[in-house]
């Protein structure tokens, strides 16, 4: 046999071991006659245990189509008291649950996500925005589009003091001035050893909490604009007062809810125009308060029916008492 | 709120799914190179690309030590993977037959990314599918670094090729990378 003839026939042995090597590793990755084997199968592994859903069943239709649901995504620390505290709250609360319910997706009305500050294989979600304090609660428009540019953090609440109403009234107000002016939105590893990930992942189990309570009032960090929790102030048309001027003429409750309705309307216009408001919902609403008290006190008051007195009547001789029992036990 | 949900149905039924030009996965490359397949263990890593997406630690760290189990490595098979969703608790569809297009549709189209059986013997990360242009986008676990993308009859025979088997986390999936606009 020539020399060049030993050389050809060692290449191709080379050649053909490679190939059997790598097609041998790749066979290996997948078990294809298992899959094979599985034939029409959904299985849906529910976390813990073993459920009747584990066994095989038929083939079974994909869920609903859950892309028009809202965002919102705490922010937290598995060290922080306030933010362990949100997360319980969030998993009791009535308020809270009715906006995104943690322990059942399907079911909740926004998707709910809790990323620990921190966490290498998330914060670059968060790179084009300010997280300044924890627990921080960013509130997202859903990604199918429906509501703008779903990158927009149509509000950003930092604190939590266990008043879980307020932060609910906070999200729901946002995303009501959200929605209301949404027409105008501009638009490698080692397997040698202990194999560790490349990042430090996320607990599982939240560690001892430090003794600190750093608890503190919601509050809203963007938009940095005045934003009714929940309730607007709405005064109707003083169509009572008016006609008392025609009648009665001026009184001080007339004018008091005449210049109440002025007010509430050139504040109203401030608001929609983006014009700075010299007083916060709250306050404007408790002045507004005290004024219609102060009013009231003008109003006469009705006169109060007068009680009815129970008619006595005379009676000669007192009716027999023994008579009437007596009737009654034959009557039974 | 009522309202909201209200006006949200409306929209919703007429706006259905994510935008087609956005891809349902969102992970950079530097997150996607922590899967790069070492020694056969593509199912493992593409689960957890998808556990990385969807914020599912669990599912995020399949491939070492940690809290949550034991690295997972090697080949796989639907069994394999069920069991240990189940001792690291997560919650994930295990899907396959006749209807694993549908359900990479789904995944898709509401923003999940999903382990799909591609090439022979193989398994890679479902990242996108923009059904107008049936284009199908998929990033393989040799190749973290790149998405490929596949016209409907390409990614046909991809898919048929390793055999009818998809598993996506039932999890929400990721919101927009958020970002401050002025709404007002």
């Amino acid at each position: 046999m020539s020399k060049n003839k030993k050389i050809w026939i060692a290449v191709a042995a080379a050649v053909g071991l490679l190939i059997a090597i790598v097609a041998i590793a790749r066979s290996d990755e997948v078990d294809r006659d298992a899959v094979l084997r599985c034939g029409d199968m959904v299985q849906h592994i529910s976390g813990y245990g073993q459920s009747a859903t584990d066994r095989f069943v038929e083939a079974m239709a994909p869920p609903k189509d859950d892309s028009g649901k809202w965002y919102i995504s705490v922010i937290g620390s598995s060290r922080s008291q306030t933010c362990a505290r949100l997360k319980d709250d969030w998993a009791r609360d009535a308020n809270l649950l009715a906006i995104a319910n943690p322990g059942d997706p399907s079911r909740s009305w926004a998707h709910w996500h809790y990323y620990h500050y921190g966490d290498k294989s998330q914060a670059w979600r968060f790179e084009k925005v300010k997280i300044t304090h924890i627990p921080t609660v960013i509130v997202q428009p859903p990604r199918d589009g429906s509501y703008g540019d779903p990158s927009t953090v149509v509000c950003q609440l930092v604190g939590y003091n266990g008043d879980a109403a307020s932060l609910a009234a906070k999200i729901r107000g946002s995303i009501r001035a959200y929605v209301a002016k949404l027409k105008t939105v501009q638009p490698p590893a080692t397997n040698t050893g202990r194999l560790t990930p490349p990042w430090t992942p996320a607990p599982k189990v939240d560690p001892p909490l430090d003794e600190e309570d750093d608890s503190a009032p919601v509050h809203r960090i963007f938009p940095d604009i005045d934003i009714p929790s929940d309730i607007d102030v709405q005064v109707g048309f003083p169509w009572r007062e008016i006609m008392t001027f025609f009648t009665v003429g001026f009184t001080i409750p007339a004018v008091i809810a005449l210049v109440i309705w002025i007010v509430v309307i050139v504040r109203n216009w401030r608001k929609e125009t983006g014009r700075k408001l010299y007083l916060s919902d709250e306050t404007f609403g408790s002045v507004i308060k005290m004024l219609e008290d102060f009013a009231g006190r003008f109003d006469p008051k009705p006169e109060e029916p007068e009680e009815e007195k129970p008619k006595v009547v005379s009676r000669s001789k007192p009716r027999s008492t023994r008579k009437k029992a007596t009737k009654k036990k034959t009557t039974g | 709120m009522r309202g909201i949900v209200l006006v949200s149905l409306i929209l919703g039924t007429a706006v259905s799914g994510i935008p087609p030009d956005e891809h349902a996965m969102d992970l950079p490359i530097e997150i996607r190179r922590w899967y790069f397949n070492p020694d056969g263990s593509c199912v493992q890593c593409s689960i957890g690309m998808c556990g990385a997406d969807q914020d599912v630690p669990a599912a995020a760290t399949l491939l070492w030590d940690t809290e949550y189990g034991p690295a997972e490595r090697g080949g796989s098979y639907p069994e394999r993977v069920a069991r240990y969703c189940r001792s690291r608790g997560i919650r994930a569809y295990n899907i396959t037959g006749e209807r694993t297009f549908d359900w990479m549709r789904w995944a898709a189209s509401t923003g999940r990314g999903a382990a799909i059986g591609a090439g022979r013997a193989h398994f890679q990360t479902l990242v996108g599918h923009d059904p107008k242009t049936g284009t199908w986008h998929v990033c393989n676990n040799n190749s973290p670094d790149r998405i490929d993308t596949y016209d409907e009859e390409a990614f046909r025979k991809l898919h048929l090729a390793s055999g009818r088997w998809v598993v996506i986390l039932d999890y929400p999936p990721h919101p927009a990378r958020p970002a401050y606009h002025k709404w007002w």
